[in-house]
Formats: structure tokens, sequence, C-alpha cells
């Protein structure tokens, strides 16, 4: 197990630095100068040079990626063009707002899929299975976006009633926290339920035609210790694997979801970045969103040759 | 001359015989197999055809205002009108043209260049093999919208003013080679997987034995092994593309505004009226919501049908 670790942990700096070089070159070797962009067409030299200086552009590409990447490494990448606080300070107090969120999709995610896969496999060709799974084929079609806009307006017609979008830390008010924090994010978690609740049925379909399963029900354990002991822990592996794509959709949702409930969270801040091309800022998120994708790669893998051997000796 | 193929291969073989015979007893067994999967292929052919004749079809000009905003679903305006003054039909059906246009090319990147690089990757391994492979993984980290939102950073959001399928394909090159970037690192890799398999049969190696060049095993003996998998591979994403460039314009850096576009129908001005006017909202959403469905359906039932993988181990 400690050789796989170390050989799965020595991949993964490799990966994150090339991954952020791509981020980094595929910016900085952009032809155009951000100055312009910034200062104006018909700017001075003079302020155009400033510019240059203020943000580091006038000296070697290497040296300033190697200080990019020291920067990202201290959380401390540098002040966007458009000037205001710096992007270590904007992650610090934006990061709260949407490690909230994150973690109420996640959970809603993770709970909901697993629970509903099962319950489908267990119940395979009846009823309750083909709603889960028309459910699920439908969860997949419709936009998050779309949703989110229903959820604004159902209620709205129906009962004159809005669900309160806005932002509360938890610690502050909790009841209200939920109660802004749930609604959204209980439709975010809709598309990657619907994945996952494919994947958990298949998975679970898969192990409950085992023979061990057979026996143990011919010993008469039950249906319940049967799913949930004999069964879950083995269809878990093929679901464990999904965690990264998990994460990079989850990504993509606190975008979405920040953008229409105007929430100040990393995913406002990114989207706002882009339509005012402010590469800085894109860079750095783009950085720290690759960074926690790989990281949880690294960790489902490892998880995975925890629970599995045969993984460790690939 | 035919050559002795494998047990998958033979099995390939005899339906593509069996489609040369004629598209009529195939076809009726595809529906009888999967009446989801045809559901969805209905679906995507309506919006297909839907996006290449949408000039004809609309009954009014989609970028004009044709009567008083916010005119309820009947009457003159079988969908009603929006915030101002737009006939919402007409939008719907001249915003499937940026979808399937996206949708289609995509496919047909991700086809020809899984292939070529898969085939290569596979065949020849060597250098390209592991640059392309290490790539892949690197690619993996940059996640869908993010990496979307990056490469529209990067080089500037695509804009389209409409006109034909092809001036849109051309308009929208950009975001179609953002989604082909990480559809050909997936279909490449699945290529890749099938050619090594298939480089070691005893067939190959005849082929090899007899004097064939490495030009002919590959086209003649491996390209139409692979195919089914490089079509698989391309269809099952197309959903998320669809729902991935819906996203985008409907955080405004999709397409120009005005341009009827499903994503961005459901954003800017029209967001103030959806109270009163709930049908501006539906028509878009249901629209978006039919064809990404028309297209998971059909991909989920074109895998089941052509995979040999999956093929012999049964229903799921």
């Amino acid at each position: 197990m400690i050789r796989y670790t170390l050989r799965r942990v020595a991949f993964f700096f490799p990966v994150l630095l090339a991954a952020s070089a791509l981020t980094f070159f595929a910016i900085a070797l952009l032809p155009g100068d951000p100055a312009l962009a910034f200062v104006g067409e018909q700017a001075e030299q003079e302020q155009i040079d400033h510019f240059h200086r203020t943000h580091g552009l006038d000296r070697p590409i290497l040296e300033r990626y190697v200080d990019w990447l020291a920067g990202m490494v201290r959380l401390d990448p540098g002040r966007g063009y458009l000037g205001g606080a710096t992007i270590g300070d904007e992650l610090r107090t934006r990061f709260p707002v949407t490690a909230m969120i994150m973690v109420f999709i996640f959970g809603f995610t993770v709970f909901f899929g697993t629970a509903f896969g099962i319950v489908a496999a267990a119940m395979q060709n009846r009823w309750p299975d083909y709603c889960l799974r028309f459910f699920s084929v439908l969860g997949q079609a419709i936009p998050d976006f779309y949703l989110l806009t229903l959820l604004l307006l159902i209620p709205a017609i129906l009962w004159r009633y809005s669900p309160p979008f806005g932002y509360v830390p938890f610690w502050e008010d909790p009841l209200r926290a939920l109660q802004q924090v749930v609604p959204p994010t209980l439709l975010i978690s809709i598309g990657g339920t619907a994945t996952l609740l494919r994947v958990t049925r298949a998975a679970m379909l898969e192990v409950l035609r085992q023979d061990y399963i057979r026996t143990a029900r011919a010993r008469g354990v039950g249906q319940f210790p049967i799913l949930l002991r004999h069964a879950a822990p083995n269809a878990a592996l093929p679901v464990m694997t999904l965690a990264g794509a998990l994460m990079g959709g989850l990504l993509g949702g606190t975008v979405i979801l920040e953008n229409i409930t105007s929430l100040p969270g990393l995913g406002q801040y990114t989207f706002n970045a882009v339509v005012q091309q402010d590469l800085n800022v894109v860079m750095a998120m783009t950085m720290y969103a690759a960074f926690l994708v790989l990281t949880t790669n690294l960790i489902v893998d490892l998880l995975y040759a925890a629970v599995d051997p045969r993984i460790r000796y690939r | 001359m035919t050559a002795p193929v494998s047990a998958a291969g033979s099995v390939l073989a005899s339906r593509r015989r069996g489609l040369a015979s004629g598209i009529g007893v195939p076809l009726l067994r595809f529906v009888r197999a999967q009446p989801l999967g045809s559901f969805g292929a209905v679906l995507v052919i309506v919006f297909v055809l839907m996006a290449v004749f949408a000039p004809l079809l609309a009954p009014y000009d989609p970028r004009r205002s044709v009567d008083q905003p916010l005119l309820s679903p009947g009457g003159d305006h079988l969908l009603g009108t929006d915030a101002i003054g737009q006939d919402v039909l007409s939008r719907v059906i001249v915003g499937s043209q940026i979808s399937i246009a996206i949708a289609v090319s995509v496919v047909l990147v991700n086809v020809t260049l899984s292939t070529l690089f898969g085939l290569w990757s596979g065949y020849f391994q060597g250098p390209v093999d592991y640059l392309i492979q290490r790539s892949g993984e690197v690619w993996v980290a940059f996640p869908g919208l993010i990496a979307l939102l990056l490469i529209v950073a990067v080089l500037g959001p695509p804009s389209t003013e409409g006109g034909n399928l092809l001036t849109i394909v051309w308009d929208m090159r950009n975001l179609i080679f953002a989604f082909s970037i990480g559809a050909v690192f997936g279909g490449s890799r699945v290529v890749r997987a099938v050619t090594l398999s298939l480089k070691h049969q005893d067939y190959v190696i005849a082929a090899t034995t007899l004097g064939a060049g490495h030009m002919r095993i590959v086209l003649r003996h491996i390209l139409p092994n692979v195919m089914p998998y490089v079509i698989v591979a391309a269809t099952q994403g197309l959903g998320a593309v669809i729902l991935g460039e819906a996203a985008l314009s409907f955080l405004g850096l999709g397409v120009a505004p005005g341009t009827p576009s499903w994503g961005q129908d459901l954003s800017g001005r029209n967001r103030l009226y959806f109270r009163e006017a709930i049908w501006v909202a539906l028509a878009p959403g249901t629209a978006i919501t039919l064809t990404v469905l028309g297209f998971n359906l059909f991909g989920d039932a074109l895998r089941d049908a052509l995979d040999p993988r999956l093929r012999a181990g049964g229903r799921r």
C-alpha cells in the first residue's frame, strides 16, 4: 500500500505542474497586450509601461511563471488587472460561501444518488425502478439553470412566494442559512444525482447477480443486510470513480448557481473575471479548480486501493 | 479476399452484411430492441430537420419585434411573444440551429481526430502515443464548464449573427474547438485500447506475414473493427455538449445578444417578465431538455446495439 501511495502521489505533482504550465502559458503567450484592454487603446506609452510594471509583465516569462507558481502555493496569486482587493483576499472572503454550497450539493448528490440507486436495483423492473429511471433520464437532460429558473418562477406564480436568496454565514443564523441554501442546491444536484443513480444501479445489479449473494439469501439473510452489508461495499468501487467527474460538475454548478442567485462566491468571481477579461483572476481560479479535481482523483484512487488490494498490483 | 476474423470481428462482419442487404430489417430490429432509443432517434431527427430548414419553418422573423410584447400562446403566435414582441415559436425553431450545429460539428471532429490519434497511438505507440496519453491526463484536471470559461477567456467569446448552419459552425469554432479537446482525448483513448488489442490478433499477424504494409493493415483490417467504438464514444457525450453550450449562452458568453438561442432566451431581459409570461421560459427550456433527452436516449441505445463488450454482457 505504501509503495502504491508513493507511486500515485509521485504521479500527482507532474500532472499538477503540467496543468499549471498549460494554464499559465496558454494565457501568457496570447497575442495582444492585456494592458491595452485595461488602460485603453489610446493610452500613453507611460501608462502602458506602468501597467506592465505593476503586473510584472515586463519581466521574462519563465521568471513570471515561477513567481506565479510560488504565489499560488502561498494562496497569494497577485492582483487582478482591474485593481481592488488582491486575489488572495477575494479568495478568503468568498471561499466560505462556495464551500457551503459545495458541501450541500455534494451531500445531496451522494446521498440521493446512492440511496435511490440501491432502491432502483433492489426493485429492478418494478414501478419504483421505472419511476427512478425515468427521473434519472430526465434529470440528465434538464439544464440546471432552467431548473433554478423554474424554482424562482413556480412558487412565485402559485403561492406568490419567492425562495429567499442571499448569503448568511451558517454560524450566524443557521435556520435562515438553511432556508437560503437548501432549495437551490437541491435542484442543482439533480443532474449529478441522476448520473450517480444510474451508475449505482448498474453496479448494484452487477453485484447482486453474484454467487455469494445467492449464498447469503439461501442462508436466510434478510433483504436489508444483503443490500447494505453484502452488496453495497462491493458496488461502491465503480461509484467512487465518478467522484472526480462529480467534483468537476460541482464547480460548474457553483458558477451557474451563484450567477442566478447573486451569491458572492468564487463561481461569481470567476465568471465576472471571464466577462471582464481579467486573465490574472481567470488563471488563478482555473488552477485552483484543477487542483481540486486532481486532489479528488488522488484521494479516490488511494481509497480505491485501500479497499481493493488488486488495484495495488497493476 | 476476406481476412480470417476473430470471434468479435465475425459478429461485426455479419452485422455489416446485414446492413448491406437492406436497411429495413436491421432498422426494424433496432426499433423492437430499443423502443426508448428509437424515440430518442426520432427526437434527434426532428431537431436536426428543424435546424436545417429553420429559415423556412419559422413563421415570423425571429430577430424582429412582430407584435405586442408578452402575448399569451395561441392565436397568431402559437407559443406567444416575448419581452420585446418577438415570436417565441420562431425563436425556438431558429435557436435549434446553434445547438445542432455545435453537436454535429463536435461529432465529426471527434470521430475524425479520435480515429486518427487513436489508431496512431495504438498501432505505432512510441513518443506520439506517450504525448497524447499524458496530455489527456492533464486535460482531465480542467472540469467542464471551467475549461469552457478558460477557453472563452483566452480565445474570446464566440459570437454569431446567425445565418445557415455552416456560417454558424464557422462563427462558433472556438466553442467547437473547446468541446472537441476533451471529447477527442476520451475518444482516442478508446480507439487506442481497441487498436492495441486488435494488433496482436491472429488475422493481423497473418496479414503482416503475407506482406501487407502498415497502411493496408490499419485501413483494411483494424479501422473497420474500430469504427463502432468511435461512433459510440462520439454520440455518448453529445447531450453534455448541448447542455454546455446552452449554459454558456445563458451566462451571456455564448452568442451575440439578440441572436435566437435557447440558452440566451432564458436569460437577460426576458427574465424580468417570466413571472407574467412563463411561456417565454418554458419554450426554450423544454426545447433544450427534449434535444438533450433525444441525444442521450439515442446514444445509450446505439451503445447497447453496437458496443461488442456490452452485447455479450446482456441487459443491465
